[in-house]
């Protein structure tokens, strides 16, 4: 019982990154035109917008349990600041610089209107580098590393957001070639 | 408020012709009826993904719940111990029938027959051959190297009978966290039996465990070459 703080880190965690995934995923398909779903854009965005909400819940809920289990050796200096971790520094490293940058998105994406467009699209694809982060520190920390269905998680994950992000790029440069 | 109220003094052409509002009074009415107007007029903020938010969320939690239930029926240590208790146990040392040596390698590079693929992480830091003694039918064993890796040493027991590679027992592996002993509880079974495969220390590193495969390659090679050297086995 005392190792619950461990499995409800492991399983946050996990849920976490696939949110975060499925947010990125959405948001590809939501802006890439040919993917036809601008003809139902309040739908569409509104789940975007809820996936990368709910992402942020459950990657704080993830910090608390890890926060709390003892087992981890994980305080609030290592939770916050990145590179402090004793043990697999880039590792936890790269699940704190993941967790800042969607936060950011998540956050620069109520005030939207305040930033210029530009601005706020280079801030909204620090997510992106953010899902990248996610997955790295999964696969470098998870305690399921070794596991078949984690890894084949993982791999699903990444196959999934590039094929979402060759999506949204082919739109682009099709759209410029035709200009 | 007051601004209508003076547009409609001055004469605002589509006020005189659509009438003032009908919850409002004509002139100098009340302003609270107004303002329940406004709010029985206000729209109703949108959720357009109601239900699929609700399912996102539902999916998230049911997860979440389903994968720590999953955790904890699946405990580590009972994991780690089942699957290591499937391992050969070590077979008690007696009297070393080959000299002890003590060596220090600073790389495993340099360790005679050194399998490869190794990385520069596993440090043999001493070298003891002891071999159990022999006995007329069972196999005999001979311990290998403590290899100091990241996680901690790795130290395995290779058990020759008639020439060839019997089993492969772990004398000491990285178990000092519960990351490490799952993972190895994992890696060391399939290290087994890839080595009883190949009758030799070159197999391939376990995904997930690099340190501790390389660890186990340069402990059971060293074990091998010293069963060579006692003239129990040929085996490279």
């Amino acid at each position: 019982m005392h190792d619950v703080w461990w499995y409800l880190s492991r399983a946050t965690g996990i849920v976490a990154t696939v949110l975060a995934v499925a947010a990125l995923v959405w948001g590809f398909f939501f802006s890439a035109r040919n993917t036809g779903s601008r003809r139902k854009p309040n739908w569409w965005l509104d789940l975007h917008n809820y996936l990368g909400g709910l992402t942020l819940v459950f990657t704080g809920a993830h910090l608390v349990a890890a926060y709390l289990d003892s087992n981890a050796r994980i305080g609030l200096a290592q939770l916050f600041v990145p590179g402090t971790a004793t043990g697999s520094t880039w590792a936890v490293t790269w699940g704190v610089l993941g967790a800042y940058l969607f936060a950011l998105a998540v956050f620069t994406s109520w005030p939207k209107r305040r930033f210029s467009r530009r601005t706020w699209r280079v801030l909204h694809l620090t997510s992106v580098l953010g899902v990248v982060f996610a997955l790295l520190h999964a696969y470098q920390l998870g305690s399921d590393t070794t596991e078949r269905l984690f890894q084949a998680g993982i791999v699903i994950s990444v196959a999934f957001g590039l094929y979402a992000l060759m999506v949204r790029v082919f739109g682009v440069v099709q759209r410029l070639l035709q200009r | 408020m007051g601004r209508q109220n003076n547009s409609n003094r001055v004469g605002d052409p589509l006020l005189r012709r659509v009438g003032p509002p009908t919850s409002q009074p004509a002139r100098g009415g009340a302003a609270k009826p107004v303002a329940e107007a406004e709010r029985t007029i206000a729209p109703k903020r949108r959720r357009p993904a109601r239900s699929a938010r609700f399912s996102a969320l539902a999916v998230s939690c049911v997860a979440t719940s389903g994968l720590t239930y999953w955790f904890a029926h699946l405990d580590t240590s009972h994991a780690a111990t089942q699957a290591l208790s499937g391992l050969p146990a070590v077979i008690p040392v007696g009297s070393p029938t080959v000299a002890a040596s003590t060596t220090v390698v600073t790389s495993p590079s340099v360790v005679p027959s050194a399998p490869a693929g190794l990385t520069p992480s596993a440090t043999v830091v001493s070298s003891t051959a002891l071999a159990a003694a022999p006995t007329a039918s069972g196999p005999q064993g001979f311990n290998g190297a403590v290899v100091d890796t990241r996680y901690g040493p790795v130290q395995v027991q290779v058990q020759i009978t008639n020439g060839a590679v019997s089993d492969v027992a772990v004398v000491q592996y990285p178990n000092s966290d519960r990351k490490s002993e799952r993972i190895n509880a994992i890696a060391l079974p399939r290290l087994r039996t890839e080595a009883l495969a190949a009758q030799s220390a070159r197999v391939d590193s376990i995904s997930g465990a690099t340190y501790t495969s390389d660890g186990y390659m340069t402990s059971l090679q060293s074990a091998i070459d010293q069963a060579r050297a006692a003239g129990v086995t040929n085996l490279a």
